[in-house]
């Protein structure tokens, strides 16, 4: 069934006044179904208005949709903490961890006194917030992936594209000006490591990229 | 399935005696699906986003077997409400 702009506007400014909603998808999901609904009930020869207030009720007006958004944050939230737990439990076996780790220990303890303490500690603090920032990038867009989120997904690419082509190549300059005053040892085992950090991410990159953003879940019918 | 459709086909195969409320049921779906008991997906349809929802892969056989619990339960139902049972009740 074609509706008019006014009857599509109609429609979406009664869900918009409903409730404020942190999730497009079930904004999309509602207009959906006030389509359909609408339909449904023209086909039984009701007007426009009377189709429109009918599906509205159906969903228990305003108080139904509040519930409906409120589900889907409560659900967002659940599946956030278990993939958060296999998150976790996926990184602490991985090789990265034990990278990131000792390379904060050795910033950390300074064993060479190479550098002087407070550069140290601000090394630990940078190195640390970028670790951090692109395991939580990586970990955000891998979670819009799972929850099929497409405009958080395109989001959070940004944010993890950033940090593995721009941000993690910088890092790695001041960590090799550090780790060069080592011996050669030290320097080719943790310059190693740190290329294959780097590396690793990249190569997840493509991978998710080419999986969930260049061949998208959403299918034009 | 959507969840419009989802609504539609519990009242035909009902013939509109059960009727899932809308506003009821896309909560469910949600909470189903943050269980990982129900996978869902997107498609384009006539210019406007719809969410399909399908049993999880892996949860069919949960499924099948949570039916399966609640057939048995209905029928333990039918067991103590058919009127045989009360007759052989005695009241002191």
């Amino acid at each position: 069934m074609n509706l008019t702009s006014d009857q599509q506007k109609t429609i979406y400014s009664l869900i918009d006044n409903s409730t404020s909603y942190d999730y497009l998808e079930v904004r999309d999901e509602l207009y959906d179904h006030f389509v359909s609904g609408i339909s449904d009930c023209r086909d039984r020869g009701m007007s426009f208005t009377e189709s429109l207030n009918f599906t509205y009720n159906e969903l228990g007006g305003q108080e139904g949709m509040c519930r409906i958004e409120a589900g889907y944050i409560k659900m967002t939230k659940n599946l956030g903490r278990a993939f958060n737990k296999k998150f976790a439990r996926e990184y602490f076996r991985s090789f990265r961890w034990l990278v990131a780790i000792l390379l904060a220990v050795l910033i950390t303890i300074n064993p060479y006194e190479f550098l002087p303490i407070p550069v140290g500690a601000l090394n630990v603090i940078i190195h640390g917030s970028v670790i951090f920032y692109g395991l939580m990038s990586f970990r955000n867009w891998r979670l819009a992936g799972e929850l099929g989120s497409y405009y958080n997904e395109k989001k959070n690419l940004k944010a993890v594209t950033a940090y593995n082509f721009y941000i993690a190549p910088m890092m790695a300059v001041p960590a090799f000006t550090f780790i060069s005053g080592h011996s050669h040892g030290i320097f080719l085992f943790v310059s190693s490591a740190l290329l294959y950090c780097i590396l690793d991410y990249s190569l997840s990159s493509i991978k998710y990229m080419k999986r969930n953003w260049l061949l998208p879940e959403i299918k034009l019918v | 399935m959507y969840g419009y459709e989802i609504c539609q086909h519990v009242k035909d195969l009902t013939s509109g005696q059960m009727r899932v409320t809308e506003g009821a049921l896309y909560p469910a779906l949600h909470n189903m699906e943050g269980e990982g008991l129900l996978v869902s997906h997107s498609e384009i349809v006539e210019g406007r986003s719809r969410k399909y929802y399908a049993i999880a892969p892996d949860q069919k056989k949960y499924a099948v077997n949570h039916s399966s619990r609640i057939q048995d339960f209905i029928t333990q139902l039918q067991i103590l409400l058919n009127p045989s049972t009360f007759s052989d009740l005695k009241i002191n």
